[in-house]
């Protein structure tokens, strides 16, 4: 073959625009997926708000492409083509530093958006996201809406959720901390109050506890457990302050000679293991408390609870006794008497 | 090569531009100086992960700013300048022809920075398009492109007035590829479009002028914005774009460069005709496919990414074609890679480009891609190709043809060489850490069915170790813009020169025969 300018000027000209032809022409005659239910224009704001995401390149690190098998918030939910009908440009993405974003609206309430977005480890200790410190007053405003429609009408509906929600959390709050546990606590289910507490409180059970309160819950809730967290500002209401819990009057009745402690109930405080557990499994919607149930295995969020209440909250240590010396210890008793368990 | 001695009389800035080879110098210098400003931002991008507290406050240090300016300025900044340069360098002599002109190559390359800095400053104040690689605004999109154009005709016209007849296998690679460029920008950038527009609640499309929610009406519909369509096809767009930038722009260029200086400096034949036209034409009909690999994450139709996964696979033609002519040529020549810098840069690249290839396709396979996609293995891959591949390749041809141009010895070989060892160590140990930290991540997302979050803490001691190697890159970059600068500075050209620069007297055994001689002076 002889290769003259002609040639290769040629060639490669009509080899690129054929190929342009069926990798981007084609597909943009032939590929136009209507809007699916889910997915609504944006509001003026909401555009504002985008347009801060996209000049701040927010993409580079959390992109918008849910997948089926992907397990953040929203997982179930993966992303289909009309989804992004209204998008210009698109955010698809092409890494996660962070988590992906795409179902994000309404999983954290606007109040948590502002703490995280002042500096990321208020809200999340382990972050490495830079500080957007600098982008404030509406500029955040906007963002923040821009983030709670994220995921459609379904996003949009979730991030409503939790303003009604917020509501009585922070009417409550301000009654004070006694009235607040109770408030709290009637909004879980009875049985996770009274559930009993698979994880004794031993020195290995709190020690993994610290570690996880460390990584997971002091920036919100601080150091000490008195909810004097860094994000503490920026939140309504604040976070719980575990040590006013505990001396306050929220206690339940106790016996008069001491505590009648019971492992098993942890009946110290108002705040049993069980809600704990509850709570963060799920979260406190209309609260900056988010859901760690993607995050946390069971074991550990027992063992967060455990921590939290041994630190904070004055419950006591036991011994390491698990599972198998319980048995055992049911195993000496004479079968007539175990159909009624010790009390 | 040029034997012109200039005297010490005054000359003209216009006459300085009209030097023979003078372009080509300032193409090169750019490309050493984009080189040691782009790797500092990488470096600061690096450390701003680990202590992510470093710049708080400073918007245009913020990491998620200061990404597309170290991608934008290492591609349009550092690559293709060298690029430039290297061709300015090469096509006169493959031509035997003057450049056609110069001074269009000078200026070219002053206008060129110019609007790299200023897209910088813009994206760095968060003026973007916002899509990967097509970050520049409109306003610097329109001067690039017309750039690209002149580039085009400034080599084509040289070309056209050859006095050698056959066309070396490096020209079709640099011709394509400035032809590839200017076409496809313009596609990427959606440059048609470059105001932000919405359709009103009155049936008129309106051009978004201020940038506040008030200015926005109600019901907004068709929001449209600057440098972007709607909805999913803008990925396809991008993407098709964003690959094609390396596939037929910085790959092409930096072959041309190799299919050059390997033969010149071996002073062996190219092995094969006919696999360099293999090579040339399966990269352009082959490697155009690959863009939308990149969405094989996305909702995008299926048969889109089955051209693309195809695409990528055979992308083996090409680069096996390019590898097995060059490695045929250096048979028997291996030695010459320890004692000649320049060459062991270029073929070192050689080898990175087959490496970045070769996982390049394996990464395209479904079933590797939902593993690894979205994880830092992309960001390793990445750096494996345009600096393991293409930044070697370039300071190889930095490190060459400078001395060759102002006829001096290079300033220091030791710190070309302590400079390739420390880039070498740097960009393996940077591309292992991040691959390590794209396979913990993809474990623990894929694997343990992990939250993103949850791998925070994982990649950490990964992001350290990076940041200890690219400092080593860092280091070795420095060194080559110090040499560089002060090979240029030193006082004259000295008489005993040939036995400094590499070879260059042996043209005679070059090939095709005779084809690589030094154009006669204007």
């Amino acid at each position: 073959m002889k290769m003259t300018p002609i040639t290769v000027a040629l060639g490669a000209t009509l080899i690129f625009l054929s190929v342009a032809l069926a990798n981007v022409l084609i597909p943009s005659v032939v590929f136009r997926p209507p809007p699916t239910p889910n997915t609504r224009p944006y509001t003026a704001q909401e555009l504002e708000g985008r347009e801060v995401y996209v000049k701040n390149g927010c993409v580079y690190c959390h992109s918008q492409d849910t997948r089926p098998m992907d397990w953040g918030e929203g997982s179930g939910f993966a992303a289909q083509p009309g989804d992004y009908a209204y998008d210009s440009p698109h955010l698809v993405g092409s890494a996660r530093n962070g988590p992906d974003l795409f179902r994000e609206g309404g999983y954290h309430p606007d109040d948590w958006h502002w703490a995280h977005f002042e500096n990321p480890r208020y809200t999340r200790p382990q972050s490495f996201m830079p500080s957007y410190s600098y982008i404030k007053g509406v500029e955040r405003r906007n963002l923040i809406a821009y983030l709670q429609c994220l995921g459609g009408r379904m996003g949009t509906s979730r991030a409503n959720q939790q303003r009604e929600l917020k509501v009585n959390l922070v009417k409550y709050y301000e009654k004070g901390a006694g009235e607040n546990v109770a408030y709290l606590n009637s909004t879980l289910p009875n049985d996770w109050l009274a559930m009993p507490n698979p994880e004794p409180v031993s020195r290995g059970s709190v020690e993994r506890g610290r570690v996880l309160y460390v990584a997971y819950c002091a920036g919100c809730h601080g150091e000490h457990g008195d909810g004097r967290g860094p994000a503490k500002t920026y939140l309504n209401p604040p976070p719980m302050d575990f040590t006013l819990v505990q001396a306050s009057g929220a206690r339940p009745q106790e016996p008069t000679s001491g505590y009648h402690y019971d492992y098993r109930k942890n009946e110290v405080s108002a705040i049993t293991n069980g809600a704990i557990y509850y709570v963060v499994l799920y979260g406190i919607p209309g609260s900056a408390m988010p859901q760690f149930k993607g995050q946390l295995p069971s074991e550990k969020i027992w063992d967060v609870g455990n921590y939290v209440g041994w630190a904070f909250m004055g419950w006591k240590m036991e011994p390491d006794s698990g599972r198998i010396e319980e048995l055992a210890k049911l195993n000496k008793i004479s079968k007539k008497d175990r159909k009624k368990p010790p009390a | 090569m040029s034997d012109t001695t200039y005297p010490a009389a005054r000359v003209s800035f216009w006459e300085r531009l009209d030097r023979p080879d003078s372009a080509a110098l300032f193409g090169l210098i750019s490309g050493a100086v984009w080189f040691a400003i782009g790797v500092i931002y990488g470096l600061t991008m690096s450390n701003e992960l680990t202590t992510p507290d470093i710049f708080a406050g400073i918007p245009q240090l913020v990491f998620s700013r200061l990404r597309p300016a170290h991608v934008n300025m290492m591609l349009f900044g550092f690559l293709s300048t060298a690029f430039y340069g290297a061709w300015y360098f090469i096509v006169p002599r493959l031509c035997k022809t003057p450049l056609r002109s110069n001074r269009a190559a000078n200026i070219l390359l002053i206008l060129w920075n110019l609007t790299i800095a200023v897209g910088t400053i813009a994206l760095m104040n968060g003026d973007t398009q916002g899509k990967e690689y097509t970050e520049y605004p409109w306003y610097i999109d329109w001067p690039v492109e017309i750039l690209l154009i002149v580039n085009a005709v400034i080599i084509f016209q040289t070309i056209a007035a050859r006095v050698e007849p056959k066309l070396y296998v490096s020209l079709w690679y640099i011709g394509g590829s400035v032809i590839w460029i200017a076409l496809m920008y313009c596609i990427g950038s959606v440059m048609w479009h470059p105001f932000t527009t919405y359709l009103g609640s009155d049936g008129h499309t309106h051009i978004l002028w201020s940038n506040n929610a008030s200015s926005l009406p109600a019901g907004v519909s068709n929001f449209q914005r600057t440098g972007a369509v709607t909805g999913l096809d803008d990925a396809v767009w991008n993407w098709f774009y964003g690959h094609n930038v390396f596939g037929l722009y910085i790959t092409t260029g930096g072959i041309a460069i190799t299919y050059y200086l390997v033969p010149k400096l071996t002073r062996r034949p190219l092995y094969s005709h006919l696999m360099s036209l293999i090579g040339f034409w399966a990269i352009a009909l082959l490697y155009t496919n690959t863009g939308q690999h990149h969405l094989l994450q996305a909702p995008i139709p299926n048969w889109l990414k089955i051209v693309s996964i195809i695409g990528s696979i055979s992308l083996f033609i090409p680069v096996f074609a390019f590898s097995t002519n060059l490695f045929m040529t250096m048979r028997g020549q291996w030695g010459q890679m320890l004692e000649n810098t320049p060459l062991r840069f270029v073929l070192t690249g050689a080898f990175f480009y087959l490496a970045a290839s070769f996982q390049g396709t394996i990464q395209s396979f479904m079933a590797v891609n939902r593993f690894v996609h979205f994880t830092q293995w992309t960001v390793a891959h990445a750096h494996l190709a345009l600096l393991g591949a293409f930044g070697f390749i370039a300071s190889g041809a930095t490190l060459y043809m400078v001395p060759q141009i102002v006829r001096k010895p290079i300033w220091s070989r030791n710190f070309a060489d302590v400079q390739y060892w420390l880039m070498l160590v740097g960009i393996n140990g940077f591309f292992w850490a991040l691959t390590a930290a794209g396979l913990a991540q993809a474990s623990a997302w894929v694997t343990l069915g992990e939250q993103v979050t949850k791998a925070y803490p994982v990649v950490k001691p990964y992001f350290f170790l990076r940041s200890a190697f690219g400092g080593m890159i860092v280091v070795g970059v420095w060194m080559q813009l110090i040499n560089v600068i002060q090979t240029v500075r030193q006082p004259a050209p000295r008489k005993d020169m040939d036995r400094y620069l590499s070879l260059s007297d042996l043209h005679e055994f070059a090939a095709p025969a005779g084809i690589l001689d030094d154009p006669p002076v204007r």
